[in-house]
This record gives C-alpha cells, sequence and structure tokens, in this order.
C-alpha cells in the first residue's frame, strides 16, 4: 500500500485550526459557519478514523515535523490509544456540535461582534487532537494549555453570574494544575536533558529512582488536577453544571479523559517501574467511593452526572495503577466507553431541560409520560452507566474487576470491591433519577409547581423562576438536538455490538503501551 | 556539571511562596498576581537549568567565563510559558471586569448548589423526597400514589385503585401504623380525613425555604 499513515498525522490538527480561522471570517455568518463546522469535524473524523485503522495495521506511526530527526525535532506520533482516543473524541465532538447547533445555540446580542461558539469549539478540537498526537512532554503541555484556553472562553459564554463565578474558580485551578506540570517539565527536562517522551524515557532508566519517582509524582499531581483524581476533584462539580448543556456534555466526556490519557502515557512509557503504583490504586479508589457517594447528596442532575463523572474516573486510574497488560486493556476500553455514555448523559439532562424546564429532582415529575421517546433516550445510557450487563459498561468494568483479580493481592482485591460498591451505587444514583424524573407525577415533586425561566441557552440573563405553566419555549424538544443524541446512543449500544473488535484493539494498545521499547524504536529509529 | 545558583532558586523560592499566598486569597486580582508570580518563580526555575548565568544561547559563542553556550531550548520554553501566562491574565481580568459590573466586587463567591447541600437539615429537604412525604421524617405516605394520568391529585376516597394502595400499606405496615410514633400517629389521621392529596407535605416545602411553600398544592398539575 502506498497510503501512509505519517502524511494524515498532522491532518486532526490542521483541518480544526483552519476551521477555526475560516468560521472567524465567516462570523457574520452563523449558517456558513456550520457548514464549514460540520464539514471539518466530519473530516476530521474520517482521517482519524482511518488512522485508527492504519495504526491498528502497521503499528505506530511517527511525524518528525519539518524533517528533523526525533530527539532534536517535534515528534507527533499515533499509535493504536491515541488512534482511538482520536476516533472516539472526533464523534463526540461532532454529535456535541450537531446538538449545539440543534439547540438553536448563539451568542446574543449585537454587543458580541463577531460569533465565537464554534470558533473556540474548533479550538478545543485542536487542543485535543495536539495532546492526543503529541511525542514530547512540551507539544503535550501546549496541547493542554490550547484546550484549556479555549475551555476557559466555552464556560463562561455568556458570562452570567454564575458562569464567571466558576469561570474564575475553573481558570484558577485549570492554570495551578498546568504551572504544576510545568515544574514537572522542568524537572525531567533537568534530569534527562531532552523533552522528546521517547528519548526521555531511555534517559530517564540511568536517572536514581527517587528523583524518578519524584519527577513521577509532580506530573501525576498536574495530570491528576485535570483529570479530577479524587483529592484533586472539588473543582469539577463546582464549575461543569454551570455551562450551557452540550459545552458541559462535551467537557465531561473529553477534558478529564484527556488527563487519564497523560498518565497512562507517563505511567507506561516515562515511569514503567510501578513506584507510584499503590499511590495510584488507593486514590482510583477513593475516587470511586467519595464520588458516588457526592452523587448521592445532589438535588441537580448536572451535577450529580459530574459527581458520577469523577467517581468512574477512579476505575481508569484503578486499571492504570495494576500495572498489567490486562489492567491496562480495561482502562482503555474503560476510557472509550466513559467519554460515550458520559456525554451522551449530559445532553440527555440538555434535552430534559429542554423538554420540562428545569434539571433539579425537585421539580423534575412524569417525563416518562410526557416524553416516552426522552425516558429511552436517558435509559439506555444510564443503565450502560450502571454498569448492567449486556452494555459496554458492564463489558469494561468486568475487564477491570477481572484485571484486579488478576492481580491478586490485597489492595487490588479492595478495588475490586470499592469498584462493585461504586458499581451499585451509580445504579441506585440513575435508578433514583429515573424513578423521580420519569415516573413521579409532576405534582408530587416537591417543587413541582416551578420552572426555570427558560431553558438554558447560552444567555442566561436571569436565575428567576417562573410557575411551571408559564414557562416560554420549553416542552419540545427540535428534531435536531433529539438525532444527534439519539445517534450517540447508537454508538454506545455500537460498543457492545462490536465489544469484541473493540476490546481487541484495546488488548493490542495496551500491549503496545506496556512494551515500551516499540514505541521508543518507532520515534527514534532504533534502538539506541 | 555545574553547580547551581543559590540566589536563583532562593528567588524561585520566595516568588512561589509569595504567590501560594496569593493564590489562597478570595479577590480575584489577588489571585491574578499570585499566579503571575507563580509563572515567574517557575520560569525563573527553568532558566537555572538552562545552564549558569551570562552566557549567551548562540552556537559558537565562547567568552571568557564560560566554555560552553547556555541552553536554547529552557529559554525557549520560557517564552512559550510567558505568552500563555499573559493570555489568561488578559482573559481573567475581562472575567474580573465582568464579575464587578455584576456585583460590584471581584471576589469569588461560594458555590450555592453546595450551601444548599450543606445546609439541609430535616430528611424532607433530601433529593430524593415526593411532596405527599411526611414533611417531618420523609417518610413516604400512601397518597404520593394518588395521582391521574394527568398528575391531578386524586382524594383519597375517589380511587378506583384502591387495592393498590391497600398493598402498598401492607408494605409498610410496621411504619405506618406505629400508634408510638407521634408522627405517623397525625400522618394516619390525615389519611382517613383528608380530600386532597399533597396537603401534608406544606411543611417541607416552606421548610425549604425557596418561597415556594405557599403555593397550591394543586398548581403544578400538567395541563
Amino acid at each position: 500500500m502506498t497510503l501512509s499513515a505519517a502524511a494524515l498525522i498532522p491532518l486532526p490538527v490542521l483541518i480544526p485550526l483552519l476551521a477555526a480561522a475560516a468560521t472567524l471570517i465567516l462570523g457574520r455568518r452563523p449558517r456558513a459557519q456550520r457548514y464549514v463546522t460540520v464539514t471539518a469535524l466530519t473530516a476530521s473524523l474520517l482521517v482519524t478514523g482511518l488512522l485508527l485503522y492504519l495504526a491498528d495495521r502497521d503499528g505506530i506511526a511517527v511525524l518528525q515535523i519539518g524533517g528533523w530527526e526525533a530527539p532534536m525535532g517535534i515528534s507527533l506520533v499515533v499509535d493504536r490509544l491515541a488512534a482511538l482516543m482520536l476516533v472516539v473524541s472526533g464523534i463526540v465532538l461532532l454529535a456535541v456540535m450537531l446538538f449545539a447547533v440543534g439547540q438553536g445555540i448563539h451568542d446574543g446580542n449585537e454587543q458580541q461582534p463577531v460569533s465565537i461558539f464554534l470558533p473556540t469549539y474548533l479550538a478545543l478540537t485542536a487542543g485535543v487532537n495536539i495532546a492526543f498526537l503529541a511525542g514530547d512532554l512540551f507539544n503535550l503541555f501546549v496541547g493542554f494549555e490550547v484546550l484549556l484556553a479555549a475551555s476557559f472562553v466555552l464556560l463562561t459564554l455568556g458570562a452570567s453570574a454564575d458562569r464567571v463565578r466558576a469561570g474564575v474558580s475553573y481558570v484558577m485551578v485549570s492554570m495551578v494544575s498546568s504551572l504544576i506540570f510545568l515544574v514537572g517539565m522542568a524537572f525531567a527536562y533537568a534530569a534527562t536533558g531532552t523533552l522528546n517522551l521517547a528519548h526521555m524515557a531511555l534517559r530517564l532508566d540511568d536517572v536514581p529512582s527517587g528523583t524518578r519517582a519524584a519527577i513521577f509524582g509532580v506530573l501525576l499531581v498536574a495530570f491528576g488536577i485535570k483529570a479530577a483524581v479524587f483529592p484533586l476533584s472539588a473543582w469539577l462539580p463546582d464549575s461543569y453544571p454551570t455551562a450551557p448543556a452540550p459545552v458541559t456534555a462535551v467537557f465531561a466526556g473529553l477534558l478529564t479523559k484527556v488527563g487519564v490519557y497523560a498518565i497512562i502515557r507517563a505511567h507506561t512509557l516515562l515511569f514503567p517501574g510501578g513506584e507510584l503504583d499503590n499511590v495510584l490504586l488507593i486514590a482510583g479508589l477513593l475516587t470511586m467511593l467519595i464520588g458516588i457517594l457526592g452523587a448521592i447528596a445532589q438535588n441537580d442532575i448536572k451535577r450529580l452526572l459530574s459527581f458520577t463523572l469523577v467517581s468512574h474516573i477512579g476505575y481508569m486510574i484503578f486499571g492504570v495503577g495494576l500495572s498489567t497488560e490486562m489492567g491496562m486493556t480495561g482502562a482503555v476500553y474503560y476510557v472509550a466507553h466513559h467519554i460515550l455514555v458520559q456525554t451522551t448523559l449530559f445532553l440527555v439532562v440538555g434535552l430534559i431541560e429542554r423538554q420540562a424546564g428545569s434539571a433539579s429532582l425537585r421539580r423534575l415529575g412524569g417525563l416518562a409520560l410526557a416524553s416516552p421517546l426522552l425516558a429511552v433516550l436517558f435509559l439506555i445510557p444510564g443503565l450502560n452507566l450502571g454498569g448492567i450487563p449486556p452494555f459496554s459498561g458492564f463489558i469494561g468494568k468486568i475487564a477491570l474487576l477481572q484485571a484486579g483479580a488478576e492481580d491478586g493481592s490485597a489492595l487490588a482485591w479492595l478495588l475490586v470491591a470499592g469498584g462493585t460498591v461504586t458499581s451499585l451505587l451509580t445504579l441506585y444514583v440513575i435508578a433514583r433519577v429515573w424513578s423521580k424524573a420519569f415516573w413521579r407525577a409532576r405534582a408530587d415533586a416537591p417543587e413541582g409547581d416551578l420552572a426555570d425561566v427558560a431553558p438554558s441557552a447560552l444567555i442566561d440573563e436571569s436565575s428567576e423562576d417562573i410557575a411551571f405553566d408559564e414557562r416560554a419555549d420549553v416542552g419540545k424538544m427540535p428534531l435536531a438536538m433529539l438525532v444527534p443524541t439519539a445517534g450517540l446512543v447508537a454508538v454506545g449500544l455500537a460498543l457492545t455490538v462490536f465489544a469484541g473488535p473493540l476490546l481487541d484493539i484495546s488488548e493490542r494498545a495496551a500491549a503496545n503501551l506496556m512494551d515500551r521499547s516499540v514505541y521508543i524504536e518507532a520515534v527514534l529509529g532504533g534502538p539506541r | 556539571m555545574n553547580s547551581a545558583n543559590l540566589a536563583l532558586l532562593a528567588a524561585v523560592g520566595i516568588l512561589t511562596a509569595s504567590g501560594v499566598y496569593m493564590l489562597l486569597e478570595r479577590s480575584i486580582i489577588k489571585m491574578l498576581l499570585g499566579l503571575l508570580l507563580v509563572g515567574n518563580g517557575i520560569n525563573l526555575l527553568i532558566l537555572t537549568l538552562g545552564g549558569p548565568a551570562g552566557s549567551a544561547p548562540i552556537v559558537g559563542n565562547n567568552n571568557d567565563l564560560h566554555e560552553s553556550m547556555a541552553d536554547p531550548l529552557a529559554q525557549a520554553m520560557i517564552l512559550t510559558a510567558i505568552v500563555i501566562t499573559m493570555g489568561v491574565a488578559a482573559f481573567v481580568l475581562a472575567l474580573t471586569y465582568r464579575s464587578y459590573t455584576i456585583r460590584a466586587r471581584d471576589e469569588v463567591e461560594n458555590d450555592p448548589e453546595d450551601t444548599m447541600v450543606s445546609q439541609r437539615r430535616t430528611p424532607a429537604d433530601a433529593p430524593f423526597r415526593d411532596r405527599s412525604d411526611d414533611p417531618l421524617t420523609g417518610e413516604p405516605s400512601k397518597s404520593g400514589d394518588a395521582f391521574d394520568a394527568q398528575g391531578n391529585p386524586i382524594p383519597l376516597e375517589a380511587l378506583t385503585n384502591i387495592e393498590d394502595l391497600e398493598a402498598y400499606e401492607d408494605l409498610h405496615d410496621g411504619d405506618f401504623d406505629d400508634p408510638t410514633d407521634s408522627a405517623y400517629a397525625g400522618q394516619s389521621a390525615y389519611a382517613g380525613e383528608s380530600t386532597h392529596g399533597g396537603v401534608s407535605a406544606h411543611g417541607g416545602v416552606s421548610a425549604h425555604g425557596e418561597g415556594s411553600g405557599d403555593a397550591d398544592p394543586g398548581k403544578g398539575v400538567r395541563r
């Protein structure tokens, strides 16, 4: 075959960035903006799909930018893990964008000269893709910064009082994590004299183990904040739920997973000795349990889902901390599953807000009767998240629990128990949302007579309440919002149908990750 | 291996420590200043990693002090970090201004939802409660099932599926008929004479305190 994967590697970054520029130019033509965005994200998704196929067939593909050889120049690397992440995030980004456009998301009034939602969204896409493709530590940092800067803008769209409050704490926490990342990078550079991940992996072998553990520790704190691992997770439920529904959906699905991806990369490539595995395992256990206990206490479905998001990050950390191929397989599969299911659920909450004028369990009721379609759309990803068999959540969890049982240490068994309890509690939380929002009569909800003024779009001028009967523009769900949500639900179901091939890819990705010499040779061109 | 420059490292420490102190403030401007201080401290740290001071990062640069050139990569990293920090600082300033125009001060407030969760005092405030639940204990009452398909409350006497309600009562036999429990003594009396589901929940709703307690119980009816 003449088709070389290396030539495709820059496209997932270039296409969104160029499209972002084009949409800025087309700022006054919303329709043209939408066409450009849809085209760009679809093209990007196709390219990443092709990359996944090629990476799975031919192994790791590397692009040395500008023709500078690896330790000197910047490398972009696609292995199976990166390609899989690119494809899953591409699907999610496309679906959420369609949902946002269908919601009639707009930047509001004449005071804002350019329409910034779609350009920023495309910049976020580019940032996420850079982070997945980065072959050196500094490029990873730049990718994080690009996606963070875009996320700052998306989170504070409309700049209502709530969003400014949430935005300030989100910006501060994110910047602190970036600065800690910078410190870790400085330490790693001081110890090894290189930033290229493969080169650094070789040289870290000669670094004393104490120094190595210290560097890993600093990097773990930085990535842990981004991934919302327990002691560093308090920022997430505070900031995410205030954003518009599609923004929350894409943040919840993708941004934390980029942190998890960075942890996987650092753990397998740079620090394979497993020095901090016990720390990871304990952090994973606490993340699972404390996250889900937080979810039980919430009224608001968005906040409730934010806590389940934190909780389920623990599963991935569990898989990584086991340091076995099986654990890594489970973690990779779980990341793919969780990106899809969490995004879907947040989109469904967007529909619930549209339909019922609120997302609070104190107000919702009777939705199963009012909109059976919405009930189905919620129930499938809900059961999926809770880990009910045949769904992908069950497959991912069983893979992780098996890996834990295989490991056999006392701590691993503790995590198996913790994972099971978390899964049951997730089911409890989902069942409660179901029985309150969908089954109970609205009149029986404690504040069922109240509704929010309008479905939360971009501009959220007022947080007043109105009587349920008098709400405007609520109760009907546009088809353009329903279709992307239903599409994501279908993709989530496809994870079950194609669980075999997907688990196989995850397994091969994990095998690649555990044997880092493959990666190092691919980047540096032969052992040195 | 070159020895580290102690004065520079001390400066890094002081900058970072002051920055962290400022970051813990509530005022957005102070937090931003803290962020900038920490950022500068870390940039200085990276600079010290690039070799001893006084040498330029130019190939072939030889002078009396140093035989080798400084590391250009460290300086390139600092440059990137400075640009990123500057962009974010501009954004935070814009947020500060917005916060000032909305609230007339530049402080970060607590999350209102968090405050609400932490101030729950009675079981009736819990997220899984219904309007028809007992306002004191939060236990479910059988009037919770007395809604028709449109969500309108049905008087208990007029219920057609009374068998279901009886089965429901059997399930909670011990709870509902416990004469020693004063809350349920009132509850069972109410269940006999009430003609309007949901009245008993009023206390619980107003305890929540969003001005909804005085709402007519029939108002939440879907039409």
